[in-house]
């Protein structure tokens, strides 16, 4: 029986091997992104790379919110993710639990319909939305990032599959109670939701904190970015000052990255449910 | 119910709108923008500014220079620029014609300070445009040849070159390589690979025109041009990107062509070298002639307050802030009285600046001119970068290159359909398909719906389609917010979408809806014979068909080696391998930059270390497109490999153990049980990651400048962007969006076909 243990012993040692190089390199651009961030402006170009600086600072970190505002953009970030984030839970969950479970002509249909769009790539409504935007005046504002982005066609398919899965026998009852459908929707199917609202809360606020193409577009007032643009201005701008740069990084990643380590339960359910549904 | 509901509605819009409404300053604000290192300093201007008129507030927003020309063109499109704004002088003629600025002819008839003849004559002409005067010179600018004497004394040159053929001999003798590698360590000059402004120089040197490419005049200046990178007399490629300041310091090269700020920042930067250098007049072909540009003010026609605006640029023109600008910025004044003070009069480099002023000239000042100096900047990269030998190529280059700026200059003749009834028969057709997608819907439905029928009333069965609609009441209401916003965002823009694919909407018919033209499908034939659409099209195609099967097989590579039962600390690997999925890709690409870096990145180090070739990552076109797959790869194999270990987890264990039992080892179990217990996790990652891929945009943006070098990087949607929002073709822009959509349309047809036609054939 030796030679399985020997087998045994191998197999191991290559997945953990394994694991560790692929560990090492999803991990060194943070590492090298935090370390550089505390690094006064010499020692940043050094070959080899020096990877902890011998006097950390803060200098990097204090130009960002003294001279470059981070602070603002931080702010608007915060508001656009959050506003959309919350207007996609209601009307996500609203559409959802009629898909679900509200009879009405047409119902497939529609739904059918909004499965199909979602492979139409993003990019084809760009220019007629910038127009009408622009129309609307609401370029340059809040809601121009928000309003086109406050309902998502998967978070109606996400919600709408989790709400399938509760019975049908509680919403009968509940209606012979004499429920309305919307204190249904409320009371009674919402709160059996948590879990997905938590998925779908946590995604749509990653794609809006992280969106860059459409606050490019949109946000026209350096006092209106968001961060990603802020970051790509502070690129364009001082694209030798790595330790400022690397700063803005870290202000950019690290809430996403906390919010995802807190709640990432949610987050791989969530990914793992559309694979094995779709 | 009802009522309750949109009762709801209004508090929650409500508080929406109180939570975004932002309290408008009502003092009187001013906005100025400009560009760059400007943008920073004007703020001590502004201040000043304000000091003098009170009650006055000045905002200054600094554009960078790569991206002011689109951030201009987006605020002009979109109705909100700023009041004044500094203007590059080669732009004025374009967003003249898009009617963006006030015209000032007025405004210098009445003025006491902004007169004609305080300005040079040659600048004061670029900011006329047909006739009218739309911008006021604020600084001029030129490029004169700056060299290190000592070096120059050392190889035995007596004086800087003054013609052509003196700058290439001066370059052969201080060429060196001393360990004779083939791989020069120092050279005699430095020239951009990619700036119009240095090159076109040369052109008008030789008596070129920058209308006709093709003439020997142009080829011979090209050639000339070329040839310091041929005959390897000027760096290039991972030599070309050492910083300037230490490649002038330790004498990496001798000279340079640059403009006035370098005085400045060599005195800074480079202290140690005073006295050692010195600033001379372009070399002379027929003419010694150099480029002259500089920046405009212009008061925008949106601005709401245009008489302050004009008050600043009246202040920026008096002639003791345009001596203090230059004190500042070292830039040149435009007004000619400011010369006279003793930092420019006596100043030995600057003078230098004034006397190349005698013989300047200005490209064309056409509204086309953006794209074609675009043109010019790739024409002369490929010139430069293509493999040596390939030096005959450059007449038909040079003819290529010709035909496409006699397209770019093209009058387009209009038709005078209107806008307006464009819009609202976009509009009209919207709603009929819409209204017969329903009637249809209803009518399939009442088919489909026959068993359910059953459970209503009998008198409700032969209703009518409005019948439906008032039963169907709280279903509707439910996803009215949805489908509302959905309609207004998604909907009707696909559609519009189509139908500005089919007209010539660009910048122009944006600002005069007259000259908005039907074209059919011309802008979808135009694609066939655009080099660089094919040239994104190749890339976006080999980015997918690399980028995709290499992140997955990392991904399921993982999700494998995860999913072992011994293995500890799963939840702690998940997440650290997810990291790179959920952070934003714009403060990635700031780390990935340095990893990339040719001289202090990681890459290269890791590469020299163990003993591989490095590689010029980003700017090499060979090696750029590779780079922005494995940076993808990074970024995006956790997500699959989340998915892969949930598809893992429903492969039932009876399986494993049954082919244990029959003697399988570890590679017969991956081969015959895992795989295809993961075929349709695999189709499925497999189609949402050719979506992903096929859409690539972010990294090229943020990473290598837009698509370069030699757009070896451009993607279909980067290009669209382009297309789009930066030269605003928006009729053909929207022909590539939906070139795109059918190419994604395609692939995700052909995936699902394959699955379907796998499910059939026995595992």
């Amino acid at each position: 029986m030796k030679a399985p243990a020997v087998t045994r012993i191998i197999e191991r040692t290559t997945v953990y091997v394994a694991l560790i190089t692929v560990f090492t390199i999803a991990v060194i651009p943070f590492v090298w992104m935090i370390t550089t961030s505390i690094k006064p402006g010499e020692g940043i170009f050094t070959c080899p790379p020096r990877w902890f600086p011998e006097h950390p600072t803060l200098m990097w970190y204090k130009q960002l919110f003294r001279d470059v505002d981070f602070m603002l953009h931080f702010k608007n970030s915060l508001i656009v993710s959050v506003t959309t984030t919350a207007l996609n839970l209601f009307f996500c969950s609203l559409a959802g639990f009629a898909f679900a479970k509200l009879r009405f002509a047409g119902r497939n249909r529609i739904f059918t319909l909004l499965m199909a769009t979602l492979m139409i790539p993003g990019q084809i409504t760009m220019i007629p939305v910038f127009l009408f935007l622009k129309k609307l005046g609401l370029l340059n504002t809040y809601w121009g990032l928000i309003l086109p982005s406050c309902v998502g066609i998967f978070g109606i398919f996400l919600i709408r599959q989790f709400m399938l899965t509760v019975p049908d026998d509680l919403i009968e009852a509940s209606r012979i109670d004499g429920c309305s459908d919307f204190r249904i929707y409320w009371s009674v199917v919402m709160p059996l939701c948590k879990p997905v609202l938590a998925t779908l809360g946590i995604f749509t606020f990653m794609g809006s904190w992280n969106d860059f193409l459409w606050p490019l577009i949109v946000m026209v007032g350096e006092d209106r970015y968001t961060l990603p643009v802020a970051l790509a201005n502070l690129n364009g701008q001082y694209a030798t000052k790595f330790g400022l740069l690397m700063a803005g990084a870290v202000v950019v990643v690290i809430p996403i990255i906390l919010i995802f380590v807190l709640a990432q339960k949610y987050v791989i359910r969530g990914i793992a449910t559309t694979g094995l549904k779709e | 119910m009802p009522i309750r509901q949109s009762r709801w509605f209004s508090t929650f819009a409500g508080i929406a709108i109180l939570l975004l409404s932002v309290p408008s300053a009502r003092a009187e604000t001013l906005t100025v923008w400009a560009m760059g290192e400007e943008g920073l300093r004007i703020a001590a201007m502004a201040r000043k500014f304000e000091a003098e008129t009170p009650g006055v507030k000045v905002i200054t927003q600094a554009i960078p220079w790569d991206a002011a020309h689109e951030k201009l063109l987006t605020v002009v499109v979109g109705g909100l620029p700023p009041d004044v704004s500094q203007m590059g002088t080669t732009w004025m003629a374009e967003f003249a014609t898009l009617q963006a600025f006030e015209p000032l002819d007025d405004y210098v008839r009445q003025s006491g300070i902004v007169k004609q003849d305080k300005f040079f004559s040659g600048s004061w002409q670029t900011g006329v445009v047909k006739g009218r005067l739309y911008g006021i010179p604020w600084y001029v600018d030129t490029r004169v040849l700056f060299y290190r004497k000592d070096l120059l004394a050392q190889a035995g040159i007596p004086h800087p070159p003054r013609t052509w053929n003196e700058l290439k001999a001066a370059c052969k003798v201080l060429r060196k390589d001393s360990d004779r590698n083939g791989k020069a360590d120092s050279y005699g000059i430095t020239l951009p690979v990619r700036d119009w402004g240095v090159f076109l120089s040369f052109v008008w040197q030789n008596g070129g025109d920058v209308f006709r490419p093709a003439s020997p005049e142009y080829i011979e200046a090209m050639k000339y041009y070329a040839s310091f990178f041929r005959e390897d007399l000027a760096p290039s490629g991972r030599a070309a990107d050492i910083d300037l300041f230490q490649a002038f310091k330790t004498g990496f090269y001798a000279m340079f062509i640059s403009g006035p700020w370098m005085v400045e920042l060599i005195d800074r930067e480079l202290p140690e070298l005073k006295g050692k250098w010195g600033a001379a007049l372009m070399p002379k072909k027929k003419h010694g002639t150099s480029f002259v540009g500089g920046s405009n003010l212009v008061v925008f026609k949106d601005s709401k307050k245009k008489e302050l605006a004009w008050k600043f640029v009246e202040f920026m023109s008096r002639t003791d802030n345009q001596i203090e600008w230059h004190r500042m910025l070292n830039s040149l004044p435009a007004v000619k009285d400011a010369w006279n003070a003793p930092a420019l009069a006596k100043h030995e480099m600057l003078r230098v600046f004034g006397d190349q002023m005698e013989d300047v000239q200005s490209p064309p000042n056409v509204p086309e001119w953006e794209q074609i100096a675009s043109l010019i900047n790739t024409r002369m990269e490929s010139v430069i970068l293509s493999p040596r030998g390939e030096g005959d190529k450059i007449e038909q280059v040079m003819r290529e290159h010709q035909r496409e700026v006699e397209d770019a200059v093209k009058e387009r003749e209009t038709s005078g359909v209107r806008v307006d009834q464009f819009l609202y028969t976009a509009l009209a057709m919207a709603c009929g398909v819409a209204f017969l997608y329903f009637y249809i819907s209803h009518r399939v439905s009442t088919v489909d719906a026959k068993s359910n029928r059953r459970t209503l009333p009998r008198n409700e069965r032969a209703s009518s389609f409005f019948n439906t609609l008032r039963r169907a009441y709280p279903g509707y209401l439910f996803i009215l917010p949805s489908v509302m916003v959905l309609t207004l965002f998604l909907f009707i823009p696909i559609l519009a979408s189509f139908l500005i694919s089919l007209t010539d909407w660009n910048i122009y018919s944006l600002a005069d809806r007259g000259r908005l033209n039907f074209v059919g499908f011309k802008n979808y034939m135009d694609v066939v014979h655009d080099q660089v659409f094919w040239k994104s099209l190749w890339n976006t195609l080999f980015f997918t068909a690399v980028g995709v099967p290499f992140t997955i097989m990392i991904s399921l590579l993982c999700a494998v080696v995860l999913n072992e039962k011994f293995v500890r600390w799963k939840t702690f690997f998940r997440t650290a391998f997810f990291l790179p999925v959920i952070s934003t890709i714009v403060a990635v690409a700031v780390v990935w930059r340095w990893i990339y870096n040719p001289e202090y990145g990681l890459l290269n180090w890791f590469m020299k270390s163990v003993g591989l070739p490095e590689f010029n990552w980003l700017s090499d076109p060979s090696t750029a497109l590779a780079s922005l797959i494995l940076m993808a790869a990074w970024k995006n194999f956790g997500y699959n490999m989340v998915i892969f270990l949930a598809g893992l987890q429903s492969i039932p264990e009876a399986l494993y153990e049954s082919a244990r039992i029959d003697g399988a080892n570890v590679w017969q179990l991956f081969l015959h049980v895992t795989l295809p217990g993961l075929r349709t996790t695999t189709v499925f990652v497999a189609v949402m990651s050719t979506i992903g891929y096929l859409q690539f945009f972010a990294e090229p943006y943020v990473m290598t400048n837009k698509g370069g070098p030699l757009n070896s990087t451009m993607s279909i949607v980067l290009y669209m962007y382009n297309q789009g929002f930066k030269f605003f073709q928006l009729g053909y822009a929207s022909a590539l969006a939906y070139i795109l959509f059918g190419i994604i349309f395609a692939f995700t047809f052909l995936q699902i076909r394959l699955r379907k036609s796998g499910f059939e054939t026995p595992v």
